[in-house]
C-alpha cells in the first residue's frame, strides 16, 4: 500500500507534466524538450525565494508557476513563434539546445545542488495503512484537478474549441481567421504553468535542483506515448501508472534501476500497441 | 575535369588535416583530433539510420557504452588481445541492434526518438547499477594499449598518442570507405525512399522493415567500433561518457549540424563540434551556453546542416566563375 501511495504521488507529478506537453504537442506539435526546464523552473524560484530570501509560502509558490508561465510564453513567442516552420528534426535539435542553455543558465545562478524548498505542511495523514503528509495529498490533487480542467477547457470555452481545431488541422484553422500564433503561445503558457505548478509541489516534498529538467522531459513524453499523444485523460493516468511502475519495481526489484522500469514498461507497451495505450484519434 | 576532381576533394582535405596533426605531434592537438575520430565514426553510423532513412535515433550511447564496456571487460578481466574486441563488439553491437530493430521500428517519428532513447537511458542505469560486470560508477580501469604495431609498411606505436591517432585515422578512413560504397549502393537507395515514402517503396517489393532493421544495426555496429576505441583511447571507462547528453544527444547533433543524409556531414559536423568547445576556453556553464547558441543559429541559418550550406555555396561561386569566364 505505501508503494501504491509513493508512487501515485510520483505519478502525479508526471501525469502534471504530462498533461501540459499533451496540450502543447498537441496543439502546435513541437516537441518540446525544454518543457522539463518549465518544471525545474517553477521548482528552483520558490526554492531560492522562500529558502534563501524568507518569502513566505504561498506567494513562493504563486512566484515559481508565473515564472514557469513566463518561460513557458516566451518561448512559444520568441523561439518556437518564427521557429514554427522548420521540420521535425530541427525543431528537436531547438529544443534539445534550449535544454543545454536553459540549465547552464540555472547551475550558473542558482548552483545546482538538490535542495528541499522549506515550509512543507507538517503533519502526517494515514490512509488504508499507508502514510503520507498533506504536500504529497496537495499533489495528488493538483493532478487529478488540472487535468479534469484542462479537458473542461478544451472541451467547453471557445478558446479551447480553437485549440482543438488547431490540434486537428493548423492550415485549416489559420484558413477559419484563428489567431494561430497567439494559441501557440497560450498553449505554451498554460502547458508550461502546470508543469510550473507540478515543480513547486515537487520541490516542497522532494529534492530539486538544476539539472534535473532533461529526465522530467524523458519522462512527461513518455506519459504523453503512454497516452497515445493526444489524450489529456490518457496522460494523467499513464503519468499514475508510470509512477507507479517505478515505485513497485524500485521496491520489488531493485532500486537502482527504478528509472529503467519506466522505459522498460515504454518499450513494452510499444511493442504491444505502437501508438500508445489510449490511442484516440487527432484530439486535444 | 573539375566534376572528377570534386569529390576527391573532401578525402585530400581529411588526409591533409591528419598530416598536419602528425605533423604538429603538439600532445593536446593529437588528442583533441582523436576525440574528433571519435565523433565522426559515431556520426557516420547514425547518418545511415538517420540522415538515410529519417529516423531519429536518440540511442546511440547504449552502442557506444557497449562496445567500450565491452573491450575493457575483455580486454581487464579475460586479458585478451586489443583486436578481439575489435572484431567482436561491432559484431555484437549489429546483433543487438538486430535484435532491438524489430521492436523499436514498429514505432516512427517522436515515438522512435524517445524509445531509442529510453534504450539509451537502461543502458546507463545498467552500467551505474551492475556493479559485479561494469564496476558500477567507479569502472573499469587499466585498460592497457597494445604496444607496436605494423600498419603496413609503417611501424606504430599505439602507446603515444600519435601512434593512437594513426590507428583511429585508418579506422576512420577504412569506415568512410565503407560509407560512401554504401552511399552510393542500393541500400542506402531503398532507405532514401522509405524515408520519403514507405508505403511506396513497400509497395515496389521492398520489405522495408528488414532494410530499417539493417540500418540501425550498421549504426549500432559502428558506434561500437567507436566505443571500443574510446576505451583504448582513454583507458579507463565509466557511465557517464555513455550518457544521454554526453553521447546519444551529442552524436544526434554532430549529424544534424554536419548535414544528414550527406557523405561528409558527419566528419565535418565532428570537425567543428569537437574543435569549437577546444577554441572557446570559457567557464564551463558559459561554454555551454555558447554552444547551444551556435547550436540554435546553425539549425536556423543552415536547416539541412553544413555540409549542404558549404555545397551550396560552392556551386554559387562555380555558376558565378563560369558565368564570369
Amino acid at each position: 500500500m505505501q508503494d501504491l501511495v509513493n508512487g501515485l504521488v510520483q505519478g502525479s507529478v508526471y501525469s502534471l507534466c504530462g498533461v501540459g506537453l499533451v496540450l502543447i504537442f498537441s496543439v502546435v506539435r513541437i516537441p518540446n524538450f525544454a518543457h522539463g526546464e518549465a518544471v525545474m523552473v517553477g521548482a528552483m524560484v520558490p526554492l531560492i525565494l522562500i529558502g534563501d530570501h524568507h518569502v513566505p509560502l504561498i506567494p513562493g509558490l504563486l512566484a515559481g508557476v508565473g515564472a514557469a508561465i513566463v518561460l513557458g510564453a516566451f518561448l512559444g513567442f520568441a523561439v518556437f513563434g518564427p521557429l514554427r516552420r522548420l521540420p521535425e528534426v530541427a525543431l528537436l535539435i531547438v529544443s534539445l539546445a534550449l535544454v543545454v542553455i536553459i540549465e547552464a543558465l540555472a547551475v550558473k545562478f542558482w548552483g545546482d545542488a538538490p535542495r528541499t524548498t522549506p515550509g512543507e505542511p507538517s503533519g502526517v495523514l494515514s490512509f488504508l495503512g499507508a502514510r503520507f503528509t498533506p504536500i504529497w495529498a496537495v499533489i495528488f490533487v493538483a493532478a487529478v484537478g488540472s487535468a479534469i480542467g484542462l479537458e473542461a477547457y478544451v472541451r467547453l470555452t471557445r478558446s479551447g474549441r480553437a485549440m482543438r481545431a488547431m490540434a486537428l488541422n493548423p492550415f485549416a484553422a489559420m484558413l477559419m481567421g484563428i489567431p494561430v500564433l497567439r494559441y501557440q503561445v497560450l498553449a505554451f503558457a498554460v502547458g508550461s504553468g502546470l508543469a510550473g505548478l507540478a515543480g513547486s509541489l515537487y520541490g516542497l516534498a522532494f529534492p530539486v535542483q538544476s539539472t534535473m529538467g532533461a529526465l522530467i522531459s524523458l519522462k512527461s513524453f513518455i506519459v504523453i506515448i503512454f497516452a497515445g499523444m493526444g489524450s489529456i485523460t490518457g496522460a494523467l493516468v499513464g503519468g499514475l501508472l508510470l509512477g507507479i511502475v517505478e515505485s513497485f519495481g524500485g521496491t520489488y526489484i531493485s532500486s537502482g534501476y527504478r528509472d529503467s522500469f519506466g522505459f522498460l514498461f515504454l518499450v513494452a507497451v510499444l511493442l504491444l500497441r505502437p501508438n500508445g495505450l489510449f490511442a484516440r484519434a487527432n484530439s486535444a | 575535369m573539375l566534376r572528377r576532381v570534386i569529390p576527391l576533394l573532401p578525402w585530400a582535405a581529411l588526409v591533409g588535416a591528419a598530416a598536419a596533426v602528425a605533423v604538429v605531434n603538439d600532445g593536446y592537438v593529437t588528442t583533441v583530433a582523436t576525440v574528433t575520430i571519435l565523433w565522426a565514426i559515431l556520426a557516420v553510423g547514425l547518418n545511415v539510420i538517420m540522415g538515410y532513412a529519417g529516423y531519429l535515433h536518440l540511442g546511440l550511447g547504449a552502442f557506444y557504452g557497449l562496445g567500450a564496456y565491452g573491450a575493457a571487460i575483455l580486454a581487464v578481466r579475460y586479458h585478451q588481445a586489443a583486436w578481439v574486441p575489435m572484431i567482436l563488439m561491432p559484431l555484437l553491437g549489429a546483433a543487438v541492434g538486430a535484435v532491438l530493430g524489430p521492436i523499436v521500428l514498429r514505432t516512427r517519428g517522436l515515438h522512435f526518438a524517445v524509445a531509442t532513447m529510453a534504450i539509451g537511458m537502461i543502458v546507463s542505469d545498467v552500467s551505474n547499477n551492475w556493479v559485479s560486470v561494469t564496476g558500477g560508477p567507479i569502472g573499469i580501469a587499466g585498460i592497457a594499449r597494445p604496444g607496436k604495431f605494423m600498419i603496413g609498411p609503417a611501424l606504430v606505436n599505439l602507446k603515444t598518442p600519435i601512434g593512437f591517432f594513426a590507428l583511429g585515422c585508418l579506422l576512420l578512413l577504412l569506415l568512410l570507405v565503407v560509407g560512401s560504397v554504401m552511399h552510393r549502393s542500393r541500400f542506402v537507395l531503398v532507405l532514401r525512399g522509405l524515408k520519403s515514402d514507405e508505403m511506396l517503396t513497400r509497395s515496389f517489393g521492398f520489405p522495408t522493415v528488414r532494410y530499417k532493421v539493417a540500418a540501425f544495426a550498421v549504426a549500432g555496429a559502428y558506434a561500437a567500433i567507436a566505443g571500443v576505441l574510446y576505451a583504448y583511447f582513454i583507458q579507463y571507462i565509466s557511465p557517464e561518457p555513455f550518457t544521454f547528453f554526453s553521447a546519444s544527444f551529442q552524436a544526434f547533433v554532430v549529424l544534424a549540424i554536419g548535414g544528414p543524409g550527406l557523405l561528409w556531414g558527419p566528419v565535418l559536423g565532428a570537425a567543428l563540434l569537437t574543435g569549437l568547445p577546444e577554441i572557446l576556453q570559457l567557464d564551463p556553464q558559459v561554454k555551454l551556453i555558447v554552444y547551444g547558441l551556435v547550436l540554435l543559429a546553425v539549425i536556423v541559418l543552415l536547416p539541412r546542416g553544413l555540409a549542404a550550406g558549404l555545397t551550396d555555396a560552392f556551386s554559387y561561386v562555380a555558376t558565378r566563375f563560369r558565368r564570369a569566364v
